[in-house]
């Protein structure tokens, strides 16, 4: 009996330990989703009123909204944006470079010069979203049936 | 209060300096990078004792354009910028120019924040000459800077607006100074406001489409504003504008007497709105 109830507990470990791993990924592609249908949004919001950064940000989704609460709070949107994601621990190091590099080209120049850099963070996130997608679909695939393998495997054992 | 409109942007040491000075009767503050920020105050230079270096000259530009000089690059290459509140911001720096136009303003030096402010009943003294029994007239106010045209106007606009159809063509949202649509001063029950709109251009769309009885716009003077508004006297309306003029100048005499039925002429000879003279059909009907 006591066998049976160790077993079940390993099996339940085990599998959340594997989907805690998916969760992981599952984030971070969500996350970076978010922010590349905001960034599409701040384009158009240039493009069609060369809006200033802070309305801009307020209509872009949950991330921006961060970032433009930092503005009211008196930051520079450089600042405001990198803040707001630095926060965000679903982001790898290289994601954190894509929004760094943009956050570097907020503000300053025209309106020219900042949907030149709206649109290049666009096709950087583009890329970012693919290679989430793809880790979701192989590591987190290994993550989950390595977990319940795993798990199946040392119950046996103990059986 | 009014003063936070433009103090916010402002380092704390400077901010304490103006509100010890007193705000009342502030008209300009002056900022120049490297040197003591300046106040006109009653007619009055006065220097404030509080440096103003290039970084935070910067960072007073940056806050505010909230970050966005590009949003704000149409006014900037006009050389201003307008806060909330109708506020003008005048603005020096280098300008950056592509066949002979200003493209960019970069390297910014200085600026000079003209304090506005609504005055209720400024138009007191001079509204039984712009309508008379429902009868409204072409109106040209005359007047050096500083000495209160805008007030005049904004007032002016808020006692016809309460009678009549009334549109202000508002090229730097300093009259009706329009925040997301709605004006923050009052300008009128039944008055229409055009923003950011160039003086021609607002008065042949409003003449178009909104039926206007009378527009109201400020300081007109170039060969297209002319145009745009001989050709909405041509078509029965009104118009109420300033131009830039000096009292003992005969500026009044550059007027076009075909369209103008009333000059009203400003000085600051007893501060901002002094009346110094009112010619109707070419004769001088009063005088201060």
């Amino acid at each position: 009996m006591l066998k049976l109830i160790g077993s079940a507990l390993i099996f339940l470990c085990a599998t959340y330990v594997g989907m805690s791993k998916y969760q992981e990924l599952y984030k971070r592609k969500r996350v970076l989703s978010g922010v590349r249908d905001g960034a599409i949004k701040i384009r158009d919001n240039l493009r069609c009123m060369c809006m200033p950064l802070y309305e801009s940000f307020l209509s872009s989704g949950e991330f921006f909204e961060n970032a433009a609460s930092n503005i009211r709070k008196g930051q520079l949107p450089t600042e405001a944006v990198k803040e707001a994601f630095n926060a965000n621990c679903h982001l790898n190091a290289r994601d954190r470079e894509c929004i760094r590099r943009f956050a570097d080209g907020l503000g300053a120049g025209d309106c020219k010069g900042q949907l030149a850099n709206v649109e290049m963070f666009i096709s950087e996130m583009d890329r970012c979203v693919d290679h989430a997608e793809k880790e979701l679909g192989t590591k987190g695939t290994l993550f989950i049936r390595g977990s319940i393998l795993t798990a199946a495997a040392v119950v046996l054992l103990m059986i | 209060m009014y003063i936070n409109a433009f103090t916010q942007h402002f380092p704390v040491n400077l901010t304490e300096t103006l509100l010890i000075m007193g705000t009342k009767d502030m008209q300009e503050i002056r900022l120049c990078a490297g040197r003591n920020a300046a106040v006109i105050k009653s007619g009055r230079l006065m220097d404030t004792g509080v440096y103003i270096s290039k970084e935070a000259l910067d960072k007073i530009i940056a806050s505010m354009c909230r970050g966005s000089m590009y949003a704000m690059q149409t006014s900037l290459v006009q050389g201003f910028l307008t806060l909330s509140g109708g506020h003008r911001v005048g603005v020096c720096g280098r300008c950056v120019t592509e066949n002979g136009r200003v493209t960019h303003l970069t390297d910014i030096s200085s600026i000079c924040i003209r304090v506005a402010k609504e005055v209720k009943g400024a138009a007191n003294e001079v509204m039984e000459y712009l309508e008379c029994n429902g009868r409204l007239y072409n109106t040209l106010i005359i007047s050096p800077p500083g000495c209160g045209k805008t007030t005049l106007l904004r007032d002016i606009a808020r006692r016809i607006g309460e009678n009549h159809k009334v549109c202000i063509a508002d090229e730097r949202s300093e009259i009706a100074a329009c925040k997301k649509g709605i004006p923050s001063y009052d300008v009128g029950k039944y008055t229409c406001v055009m923003d950011c709109v160039p003086k021609a251009e607002g008065i042949l769309m409003m003449l178009r489409t909104m039926a206007p009885e009378v527009i109201i716009t400020d300081e007109t003077g170039s060969r297209s504003e002319g145009d745009a508004i001989r050709s909405l006297v041509n078509c029965g309306a009104k118009i109420i504008t300033t131009a830039h003029g000096y009292s003992d100048g005969g500026s009044e005499k550059y007027a076009d007497k075909d369209i103008f039925e009333r000059i009203i002429i400003l000085s600051g000879r007893n501060g901002p709105g002094t009346v110094e003279k009112i010619i109707t059909d070419g004769r001088v009907i009063r005088r201060a």
